[in-house]
């Protein structure tokens, strides 16, 4: 007997479906998978046998082959047991086949029978709802499921309740989804901007940044705080919107960071690697890709802490992300592609020593400018090119000095910051960007046109302080973020002015 | 005639010879009574002196008693890339010619060596504060503009910002090596030394090829007091090499001068206790030049009048007791940090506040 039934397969972030072919024939038992199975799925032979068995239904002992189909594409994963256990219960005419309903199943299944949750579920239901309108799957993946619209969704808790509402013995109900609810309600950040005392100069840049989407370096001495203060900017970054929200919760239902009855993740995510990571951990890789950290950073930010620490290789990975939004990973058999849209901030101690610049008590750079210049050469140059936003943190001496003050909150600083984003929005509705750092040459030339004054100050500014050429289009795009966070429609003298003390190490004073 | 030129060449010869420093180079002509005669000693003779030289030197002395040496010495002299003064010559600076045991030999470049105009030394510490360094420029400077050699080191801080500001002056500035002078120390004052080789001048007592070994660089004092008739410490730690340059300038009679630094900075903590030990406490150039005989009328060119709006005037005067931390001038002015951000960029391009690396600003001394 030949039963057929649906499942699906996720490679990359994209969905496809697996037709799952399950024949009984009359010969040596033998239970056999074919179409490319990896050990995972090639495991489910035990699963599904007594999972069959403990929910009192009959395990044929006869000859078994089940067939994944496309067969020439690899399949991993524990999501077709569900399918495999319906197709050997269909095929040995346990359960009937019903006209006109033809679902997908998808489900890990315990030795007891009961159905376990599957990592994919939402960019798998996003690729292929268009043509498949019923999806049977575990109850822990419902709240994930319920964010793709015009499906009907089907959750059980057991392969025994599922046999039972096949035959009919109970109803076929679709889940009753509860509405959408704004996303950033009842959002909280256990890290707020309220923690540190004093850095003045340092949160108003990172306010900028956060506005503008800009990236950032932060350079100090070890122990400033930029750790602690690279921490708090998700606080501040502009509310998620839900399609963002939703390209995360896809992202990190494929790697299988979806927590328990998380449906969609609501925070942007931080994402801190370690300098010894290796390229593929970064950017994603593995012989069946998943995603790096990257991605997992996706509409968030990635914070590259000790920056010059980091492998020059590891960080040549970065070129194509930072300047596409995204990763393609290619594999002999396919190449997938994983959106990796992030604020990068990078931090760095200003030389070897860490104390170049601290021109204060008890710290003092022992190092010479040769050697100052070596260490942040580190970086090379087209990844430093990536930062609109030079941020020299302070020593703590000079963060002793706010004490008692008390400090501005993030949700106040994040009004502003949301402010100036939907100005952002707006502003670039027909250019296909959301946000100031995305301005490529062409577009700063359009937007961030500078009035007489404005130009002659930048002539000025050049000319003395030593700027470089590559300094001039950041400094535009930092000071139209800057008009835009104080509501204004041009670009006044005043930005610029406050824009140019963003590219510190630009200015000759630095070796 | 000839003699004249043979003792010279022989004074060359003898002054390189490993081991044979300004002191034992003295010995020598002493008991022999020309660097011709040492040549021509008899080993015996040489011998004697291993009391007073010690076993190496007067083996180095034999050993290069031939016609290699000869040849090597005559290259030498010949070079393109440098020249050689001798106490017999007329360059030799005046004053170094009275110290106790002057170099009978420097190897010089770039410009001659004025001796009709007075000279005086800069010297500190080369971890100095911005402060320090902006002061050894404008001091520098301004002595550069009376018309004095200013001497210096040629080494990182104090020293490399003296020449830089007699070099802006366009006076004469010379610095002393404790290397040889094909060997350019430190590194990182490369642009430094290409720009005194046109617009200054280096001299050391050191042979080409010498490295800058520790031990060389109290002698190389020496000189540096020595040719001059005062020292200016412009900032120096309890422990800094520019204090035993006084020690030298006041074994020779020379004028010790100090600028004040913060009693809390340990970077001044030598040039307060030299003051309280006497030497002469500077605040203006003027201080100086009244010593050498070269009081001037304060060069009274009418200041271009630079406007500044009220907020510029109140960074300014923030800034009035030295430098200051971004924060520390957020605190002091109450500003909105983007207002104060924009204003210290209007001062900046101003040229009348100067930043630094890690958020420090001061006002510009040549505002």
């Amino acid at each position: 007997m030949l039963a057929k039934v649906k499942s699906g397969g996720i490679f990359g972030i994209e969905g496809y479906i697996v037709e799952v072919e399950v024949d009984i024939s009359n010969g040596l038992p033998v239970f056999d998978i074919v179409g490319l199975p990896d050990l995972s799925v090639r495991e489910a032979k035990e699963r599904v046998r007594a999972a069959i068995k403990n929910s009192g239904f009959e395990f044929p002992i006869k000859r078994i082959t089940v067939n994944m189909a496309p067969a020439n594409t690899k399949k991993e994963g524990s999501a077709f047991d569900l399918a495999i256990a319906v197709g050997i219960l269909r095929a040995t005419e346990q359960i009937p086949k019903l006209n006109n309903f033809d679902p997908l199943f998808l489900g890990e299944l315990s030795l007891d029978g009961t159905l376990r949750p599957v990592k994919g579920v939402l960019p798998m239901l996003l690729s292929i709802k268009e043509n498949h309108k019923d999806v049977i799957l575990p109850y822990s993946n419902v709240e994930e499921a319920s964010n793709v619209s015009g499906i009907n969704i089907y959750p059980f808790h057991t392969l025994k309740e599922l046999v039972s509402c096949l035959r009919g013995e109970s109803s076929l109900i679709p889940y009753n989804r509860t509405n959408n609810v704004d996303i950033n309600f009842g959002v909280s950040f256990t890290e707020d901007f309220s923690d540190v005392k004093g850095q003045e100069s340092v949160k108003r840049a990172l306010e900028i940044a956060a506005a503008g989407g800009h990236n950032v370096i932060m350079i100090g001495p070890p122990g400033s705080g930029k750790t602690m203060l690279a921490k708090r900017i998700p606080s501040i970054l502009p509310d998620l919107t839900y399609n963002e929200a939703l390209e995360i919760t896809q992202i990190y239902s494929v790697a299988g960071l979806l927590k328990e009855k998380e449906g969609i993740i609501r925070r942007r995510p931080f994402i801190s690697p370690h300098h010894t990571i290796s390229g593929s951990a970064l950017v994603g890789g593995g012989r069946i890709p998943v995603p790096g950290q990257i991605s997992l950073a996706h509409h968030g930010v990635l914070f590259l802490d000790e920056l010059p620490e980091f492998k020059k290789e590891v960080l040549e990975v970065l070129r194509q992300p930072l300047e596409d939004g995204e990763i393609t990973i290619s594999r002999s058999y396919g190449t997938a592609t994983f959106p990796a849209k992030f604020m990068l901030v990078g931090s760095a101690n200003p030389c070897n020593c860490g104390y170049f610049g601290s021109s204060n008590d008890n710290q003092e750079c022992v190092c010479t400018p040769s050697q100052i210049k070596r260490y942040l050469g580190k970086i090379s140059g087209p990844l430093m090119d990536r930062f609109d936003i030079h941020i020299e943190v302070p020593s703590l001496s000079f963060q002793k000095l706010s004490d008692n003050e008390k400090a501005e909150s993030s949700a106040s600083i994040r009004t502003r910051v949301n402010k100036a984003r939907e100005r952002q929005v707006e502003r670039y509705s027909t250019e296909g960007i959301y946000y100031n750092a995305q301005l490529s040459s062409k577009l700063i030339r359009k937007y961030c046109i500078l009035n007489q004054p404005a130009k002659v100050l930048m002539e000025q500014a050049f000319s003395s302080m030593n700027l470089s050429a590559r300094a001039y289009d950041r400094i535009l795009k930092v000071a139209r973020t800057i008009a835009d966070l104080e509501g204004e429609k041009n670009i006044q003298t005043h930005h610029i002015a406050e824009a140019i003390q963003y590219r510190s190490l630009d200015r000759q004073f630095w070796p | 005639m000839v003699e004249q030129v043979d003792e010279r060449f022989f004074w060359i010869w003898l002054s390189q010879i490993p081991g044979i420093g300004a002191r034992r180079f003295h010995l020598l002509m002493e008991h022999f009574g020309s660097a011709s005669q040492v040549w021509l000693a008899s080993t015996n003779q040489l011998v004697e002196l291993t009391s007073s030289l010690g076993n190496n030197v007067v083996h180095e002395i034999i050993n290069q008693r031939n016609d290699k040496t000869l040849d090597r010495i005559k290259r030498m002299m010949d070079s393109p890339d440098f020249r050689i003064i001798t106490l017999l010559d007329d360059e030799y600076p005046i004053l170094l010619k009275e110290i106790y045991d002057p170099p009978p030999v420097l190897y010089c470049k770039g410009l001659p060596i004025k001796n009709n105009q007075a000279a005086l030394s800069i010297v500190g510490s080369r971890r100095s504060t911005a402060y320090g360094r902006q002061m050894a420029e404008k001091f520098s400077y301004e002595l550069a503009t009376a018309g004095i050699t200013v001497v210096s080191g040629l080494a990182r801080g104090i020293d490399a910002m003296a020449h830089y500001g007699a070099l802006k002056a366009e006076g004469n500035t010379v610095g002393v090596l404790g290397c040889g002078i094909d060997i350019i120390y430190p590194p990182e004052n490369k642009k430094l030394f290409k720009r005194m080789e046109q617009e200054g001048t280096i001299i050391t007592e050191y042979p080409p090829g010498s490295s800058p070994v520790a031990g060389n660089f109290p002698a190389r004092n020496r000189i540096i007091s020595g040719m001059t008739s005062g020292v200016l410490v412009i900032e120096a730690g309890e422990r800094s090499g520019a204090l035993i340059t006084v020690d030298f300038a006041l074994e020779q009679g020379r004028d010790v001068y100090a600028l004040p630094g913060n009693i809390n900075v340990p970077q001044s903590a030598g040039t307060n206790k030299l003051l309280k030990e006497g030497a002469k406490l500077v605040t203006d150039v003027q201080d100086i030049l009244e010593d050498l005989g070269l009081e001037q009328e304060k060069d009274k060119k009418d200041p271009i009048p630079v406007q500044l709006d009220f907020f510029e005037t109140q960074v300014y005067n923030a800034l009035e007791e030295g430098e200051r931390h971004l924060e520390e001038l957020l605190k002091e002015t109450k500003m909105d940090i983007h207002k104060l951000n924009a204003v210290l960029t209007m001062l900046e391009v101003k040229g009348i506040v100067k930043q630094m690396p890690g958020k420090i600003f001061i006002r510009n001394w040549d505002a």
